[in-house]
């Protein structure tokens, strides 16, 4: 995780509206009223799932889409109806859309060869390019041969070769297997962060947006549902989707049943009780309780802690850890993560045995009920 | 049992693939070796090699003696080959860059009645020859265009720039249209794009295109027929005419002629084909 300065934006959307025409002739909105700014040398990922917007979103900024409504800047200028070869903006396509008729060299000299760059001067800065993300010396070579992995590296390069204001990477690593999918991530932001570029990149990977962005905009169905940066969106998701769409949670529809001193009682609809810090909840409101699957460990914590009871169904090594699901007493299904490095606990853990499942009180993540 | 079947049936399909390949070529085959048949009188009775035939279509001596007719028909029959060369060449240029056009304007541009513009581009292609021929010769006789070279020629380009514009469609079906963006994206202006990303691109379907039509004009009669006038006879409404007066063996030298030409271009056509890759979309994806 880097610490992230904001400076002037690079980007700013206002009020953004995008509606396709279904196939049976009514509008669907593709996006719904956007509103973000994205700082000059910030990593910001939109993520969603599949039809939430995020690609529209990027054609957008791109000029590939134009808006039905609302206001594009680009380095504070108006874009909204400016063509996509006068915007100071390169993309990283999904399928790298490198030019199969030129060699990887023209592929990325080409942004230069449009400005009328010299050819001198084209061919050190291809070779600084590709030195860049360590494809130098191939500039001979066509792209049908190369490997997914180095085909997507002269995408970068070509995108990179002429240092644009902002980078737009459509799902770029989606196509290759996960290792060099992991490798990739911590190199692209290596290089953001030493190039100072805006990256805005689109993944439907909610762990690759954790790993990169210095800000994630979870969206679906058009509207954005929360911004944050990564530690944010995954410990105070904003609604039940995030927490849902974000690492794997146990949801809890509870209303408060009662108040102590200093903690107030939660009551689940299925009737189990879970207990949090007081703050200013009042008796009978109605919220939605979060706990991730790493927050329940097997003995009372240190700090004020509670339990859940109930009787394991299933344990899965999951590599690491044990990935324990719990049926309470009163019928609810919990998952949890425990890490049983020693192996002392295992006996525990057996399907049908009773278990305790405890949690720290302010691990309890509350989301207030909005009833849409 | 059932590997002897097995045997049996392979036996039958190998008979009937040499019976059918026999029943296509061997009237092609017939007419090159009887191109070379010395026997003046009748040219089904081998009467020894010569290249009389060849040397009288250029109007060279043989051994026919210099019979007036001889030289005559020569001189008409290089008139005629020129006729055809001239439409054929002007039709492909006129045809080639018409139906390029059109396919990339079908494919790459979303407007109202799209769907019917490209059943009226098939059209043509599909119209029995004998009503497109009549209904141009009607057409140009009612504005009083005289007929000649320019009328076939408007009548070739008619129905070629549909078989253009049906291989550079396929061709453009085939390229990752990301290909154009990427380029816009990178700076280019919409020109740059085609000269140096989608014209590369749809070249061999172009090429393709123009060989096709190319060949078609050198060949076509029946359209040719109505809206020829005296002094533009083609080589196919010469040869025509030649096999209504009967059938002498000059035409099977001019047909062994065409024949060479044609697989000549047909060769040109599939190595441009070979040499690029054959669908961009599986070269990004590697």
């Amino acid at each position: 995780m880097s610490v992230y300065t904001r400076i002037a934006p690079v980007v700013e959307i206002r009020g953004a509206v995008k509606h396709y025409r279904a196939p049976e002739g009514h509008l669907v909105p593709a996006l719904d009223g956007i509103d973000l700014s994205v700082g000059a040398n910030e990593f910001v990922t939109l993520l969603g799932p599949s039809g939430c917007g995020k690609t529209t979103l990027l054609r957008v900024i791109s000029g590939f889409e134009q808006l039905d409504d609302g206001e594009l800047l680009i380095q504070q200028t108006q874009m909204n109806s400016v063509p996509a070869h006068q915007r100071p903006v390169h993309t990283v396509f999904q399928s790298y859309a490198l030019f199969p008729h030129m060699s990887v060299g023209d592929n990325v000299g080409y942004a230069l060869e449009v400005r009328g760059v010299g050819k001198a001067e084209r061919r050190t800065r291809i070779a600084e390019a590709l030195e860049l993300v360590g494809l130098g010396g191939l500039e001979r070579r066509k792209p049908g041969q190369l490997s997914g992995g180095q085909q997507q590296r002269v995408a970068l390069a070509r995108a990179l070769v002429d240092r644009p204001a902002l980078l737009l990477l459509d799902e770029p690593l989606s196509a290759l297997d996960r290792q060099l999918r992991q490798s990739m991530q911590r190199e692209l932001k290596k290089l953001q962060h030493e190039l100072g570029i805006a990256f805005v990149f689109v993944t439907h990977d909610q762990e690759e947006a954790l790993t990169m962005s210095d800000r994630i905009v979870v969206l679906n169905g058009g509207h954005i549902q929360q911004i944050g940066t990564p530690t944010e969106i995954y410990d105070r998701p904003a609604n039940a989707f995030v927490a849902g769409f974000i690492g794997e949670s146990n949801l809890f529809e509870v209303s408060v049943s009662a108040g102590n001193a200093d903690t107030a009682d939660l009551l689940s609809e299925r009737g189990d009780l879970l207990q949090v810090p007081r703050r200013d909840l009042q008796v009978g409101q109605k919220l939605q309780a979060m706990l991730r699957p790493e927050q329940f460990q097997l003995d009372r914590p240190q700090a004020q802690g509670a339990a859940l009871e109930g009787k394991v169904e299933q344990t899965l090594f999951i590599g690491k850890d044990f990935e324990v699901s719990l049926r309470t007493v009163h019928g609810s299904q919990v998952k949890a993560v425990i890490r049983d490095t020693g192996r002392h606990d295992l006996h525990r853990l057996q399907p049908g045995s009773s278990l305790q499942l405890w949690y720290a009180l302010d691990a309890v993540h509350l989301i207030p009920e909005v009833k849409p | 049992m059932n590997s002897l079947l097995a045997r049996l049936g392979r036996g039958l399909l190998g008979g009937y693939s040499l019976a059918f390949f026999i029943f296509l070529y061997l009237p092609i085959a017939l007419i090159v070796v009887y191109s070379f048949n010395s026997n003046p009188i009748n040219m089904m009775i081998w009467n020894g090699a010569s290249l009389d035939w060849y040397r009288s279509l250029f109007g060279l001596s043989n051994s026919l003696g210099s019979s007036k007719m001889y030289v005559e028909s020569s001189d008409q029959l290089l008139a005629a080959l020129r006729t055809s060369l001239t439409i054929a060449l002007s039709t492909t240029a006129i045809s080639t860059v018409a139906g390029t056009f059109m396919a990339l304007a079908l494919a790459r541009y979303r407007f109202r009645l799209q769907g019917f513009y490209r059943v009226l581009m098939f059209m043509p292609m599909l119209m029995p020859d004998i009503v497109l021929g009549i209904a141009l010769l009607i057409f140009f006789v009612g504005i009083g265009m005289p007929l000649g070279k320019a009328s076939i020629i408007i009548g070739h380009c008619t129905f070629l720039i549909s078989y253009v514009f049906l291989v550079v469609s396929a061709r453009l079906a085939g390229m990752d249209t990301r290909l154009e963006e990427a380029s816009a994206d990178l700076g280019a202006s919409p020109m740059h794009t085609f000269r140096r990303i989608t014209l590369p691109l749809i070249l061999p379907g172009v090429i393709g295109g123009a060989l096709l039509a190319f060949i078609i004009s050198m060949d076509d009669l029946v359209i040719t027929y109505f809206i020829s006038g005296v002094d533009s006879t083609t080589l196919p409404v010469y040869i025509y005419g030649m096999i209504r007066r009967g059938i002498k063996p000059e035409i099977n030298a001019i047909a062994t002629l065409l024949l060479i030409a044609s697989f000549i271009i047909a060769a040109v056509g599939l190595y441009l084909r070979s040499r690029q890759p054959a669908t961009t979309k599986e070269d990004t994806h590697g």
